[in-house]
């Protein structure tokens, strides 16, 4: 089951902002399973990219590690 | 002060070694961001990684040098372990306590939980996998068993909050992976290239650095150039970087690859800013370099001559401007791990390498340094995320067979 389009994108966005210059790479290893098997890369996400839900919820748990706080997304 | 073990200084390679283990220079900024590299890769079970890592350069080195000094009781080979790892900045340990049955050790020093609070503040688990597997295969040479004879586990770390660090050992195999650490490794004949037109003095700077005490105090701490240093193994570091390597890419293929590359290059990235960033706002820079530099370039050879005493192997600036740059690396320790280790690579491996003179280049020419900016993290994010970059790029890599690695490192945005 897919997501609407946008919401990965937009996680993303908020992690880069909020994060440090650290932080998208660490989460790059953090999904990396779940990613190789949604068939994406995570640094070529675009607004019109569609993932699973249980993708979205394994990057909110690794924006939470990394950044230290909620994505409010 | 004397230490109970020998020192070797092989100048030709740009060694340290210390009981057929080669040695080198790290800070805790980039212990704890390899290792938590590590970390992040739950999925990869690389917990038995960092002990078996640690257990396995810990046992092959003190076995060598109990062999080397001819130290045969338990109570001497147990003196020159704490003192050891005191003098090369991982902590303190008492090792009294311990007997070929086991026991239970604490501390209250540790690099690791030390570094990690500084760093990242209170930790939600322990931190300590160095500090464990060094004290399984320590146990081990001591009382001349075989490298995984015991088990380990860390109950407590102050990375924690914890007032202490607590292992237990039991007499029990499995739990870490072993390794069979593979010492010093080939080194080659170097030919050095020739140095472009500089004042700097690279060797009187290499004298300097080599006889600076760079070496652990009464709490095996080595705080030196705002950082808390290490003598560290190279062949830990090796074999931790590379089998993130090898796992990510077995299992997840370019993706993994290519995870595991960039976060390898984002530590030596850290390194440099940290440790190189530190060095060049010393009082020992500011009193035995900075009076030569005439230009910026001159700021990159300053700080290559110093990182030829980490034992890192012998770094050479081929070219430098603000544009661009050519680096070439004769033996470094990447490289000779990685084909001591692992044979021929299909690919360059020298990743802190890389890190690193993308990270020089981005401190002398973008960061400032000469003005000696406040080198924090928030400062590390502008830096390192701003429109203008370095990228370096290996143009030749001795862990794929040729003669030496290089690096080319461009300016970029």
């Amino acid at each position: 089951m897919t997501t609407e389009e946008g919401t990965l994108f937009r996680m993303l966005e908020w992690a880069r902002r909020n994060g440090d210059v650290t932080t998208l790479k660490r989460i790059r290893v953090i999904v990396l399973p779940l990613t190789v098997r949604e068939r994406i890369i995570l640094d070529k996400v675009t607004p019109e990219t569609a993932v699973s839900r249980e993708y979205l919820s394994a990057v909110r748990a690794a924006i939470r590690e990394t950044v230290g706080r909620e994505c409010p997304v | 002060m004397t230490t109970p073990f020998q020192v070797d200084v092989d100048v030709d390679h740009r060694r340290c070694i210390v009981g057929a283990e080669p040695l080198i220079f790290h800070c805790h900024h980039y212990n704890l961001a390899l290792q938590q590299a590590l970390i992040d890769a739950a999925y990869g079970d690389f917990e038995p990684v960092l002990v078996g890592a640690a257990a396995s350069v810990a046992h092959a080195q003190l076995t060598s040098l109990f062999a080397q000094g001819g130290v045969a009781g338990t109570a001497e080979r147990a003196r020159v372990a704490e003192e050891l790892y005191r003098w090369a900045g991982f902590g303190t340990l008492a090792l009294a306590g311990l007997g070929p049955e086991g026991g239970r050790l604490s501390t209250e020093h540790s690099h690791y939980a030390l570094g990690c609070r500084a760093k990242q503040g209170v930790s939600k688990a322990p931190v300590c996998f160095f500090a464990s597997g060094f004290l399984a295969g320590a146990l081990a040479a001591i009382h001349g068993l075989p490298d995984g004879t015991f088990r380990v586990t860390h109950s407590a770390c102050m990375a924690c909050d914890a007032p202490a660090c607590v292992f237990e050992l039991t007499p029990a195999a499995g739990g870490y992976e072993l390794y069979a650490s593979p010492g010093v490794g080939a080194l080659t004949t170097h030919a050095p290239r020739p140095i472009p037109a500089t004042p700097v003095d690279y060797d009187g700077i290499l004298g300097a650095v080599s006889g600076l005490p760079l070496v652990g105090d009464a709490h095996g701490t080595i705080d030196a150039f705002g950082v808390h240093l290490t003598r560290h193994f190279a062949n830990y570091y090796n074999r931790i970087s590379f089998e993130f390597l090898h796992r990510l890419s077995r299992e997840y293929g370019e993706e993994g690859l290519a995870a595991a590359s960039e976060t390898l290059v984002e530590a030596g990235r850290v390194c440099a800013f940290n440790t190189f960033g530190g060095i060049m706002q010393s009082t020992e820079w500011n009193a035995l370099i900075r009076p030569s530099l005439a230009s910026r370039e001159d700021w990159v050879h300053g700080m290559v001559a110093v990182l030829n005493a980490f034992g890192w192997g012998r770094w050479q600036v081929v070219s430098v401007s603000e544009s661009d740059a050519e680096f070439v690396l004769h033996d470094d320790y990447e490289s000779v791990g990685y084909r001591a280790m692992y044979g021929v690579s299909e690919r360059p491996v020298s990743f802190l390498a890389q890190g690193g003179v993308e990270g020089l280049m981005t401190l002398v020419y973008l960061a400032g340094i000469e003005d000696a900016p406040t080198l924090d993290a928030d400062f590390y994010t502008k830096v390192f995320s701003a429109d203008v970059s370095y990228q370096a790029t290996p143009t030749t890599s001795a862990a794929m067979g040729d003669a030496v690695t290089g690096f080319r490192v461009e300016r970029v945005g």
